[in-house]
């Protein structure tokens, strides 16, 4: 695990966002999903941190 | 790495756990992914990607590693399901049953949700299992002082209880008056 938490500040370091769904966009979702009888699947990645590629120089002791 | 040369540092490629960058890294390269299979990202919520071609309609909800995944053809969501696994290690869970902290029940009538787990953890978090249960949420006309009764030891366990009643809400609407009280 890096440690974040000493981190140096630096270019992109603020850029931490990541989206959380709003409660209402997955009832709004699953209304139809219901309605019309489609299907709904489920997913889960594992290791999705390890997916994701640095754009900026990170280093790390 | 010689692990000799103590002073030295490793630059890193690919994001790691931990990292500041990590959760966006991570949602860039996913949504990257959506985007080149012609999906749309919805400007009303940004975890939400949609693809809308001739008959078929996709929706896919992202959750940082949780997807749910539905069309109107069943045959394109394994489609999809593959494609994203030739990109990503992913598991199937199959049909939905249960999605940040809600149990999904599909019988004929429709979709049942609930949070009959989620609201348990939480008595057992409060030692409040062997709590009755009562009609009304609250005490209508009560009103709410701080300055009434003893400050709990720990602030933060009554945010932490407050906060998850929050999320309850979502499927017991009618609990939504009486936690907003106690905000």
């Amino acid at each position: 695990m890096a440690k974040g938490f000493e981190q140096q500040d630096g270019i992109d370091y603020t850029e931490t966002f990541s989206p959380v769904i709003k409660p209402a966009t997955i009832l709004l979702i699953l209304a139809p999903a219901v309605h019309y009888d489609w299907i709904i699947q489920q997913l889960n990645v594992s290791n999705a941190f390890l997916h994701g590629q640095l754009t900026d120089e990170v280093f790390m002791e | 790495m010689d692990s000799s040369q103590s002073d030295s540092v490793c630059r890193l490629h690919r994001s790691l756990y931990g990292l500041k960058q990590a959760p966006r890294t991570w949602f860039q390269r996913l949504s990257q992914v959506l985007l080149d299979l012609g999906f749309m990202g919805s400007t009303m919520d940004t975890s939400l990607f949609v693809f809308l071609q001739e008959a078929v309609r996709i929706y896919v909800l992202i959750y940082v590693d949780d997807i749910i995944v539905t069309s109107n053809k069943p045959i394109v969501v394994f489609d999809l399901i593959t494609k994203l696994q030739h990109e990503f290690s992913m598991k199937d869970l199959g049909p939905l049953s249960y999605f940040l902290g809600i149990q999904v029940h599909r019988n004929r009538e429709g979709l049942h949700l609930h949070q009959f787990k989620y609201i348990v953890d939480l008595l057992n978090c409060v030692n409040m299992t062997g709590a009755k249960p009562y009609q009304s949420p609250c005490i209508s006309g009560k009103k709410l002082s701080k300055f009434d009764g003893d400050p709990l030891p720990d602030s933060s366990l009554y945010r932490h209880i407050v906060g998850a009643l929050q999320y309850c809400t979502l499927t017991i609407p009618d609990i939504a008056f009486s936690v907003n009280q106690l905000c």
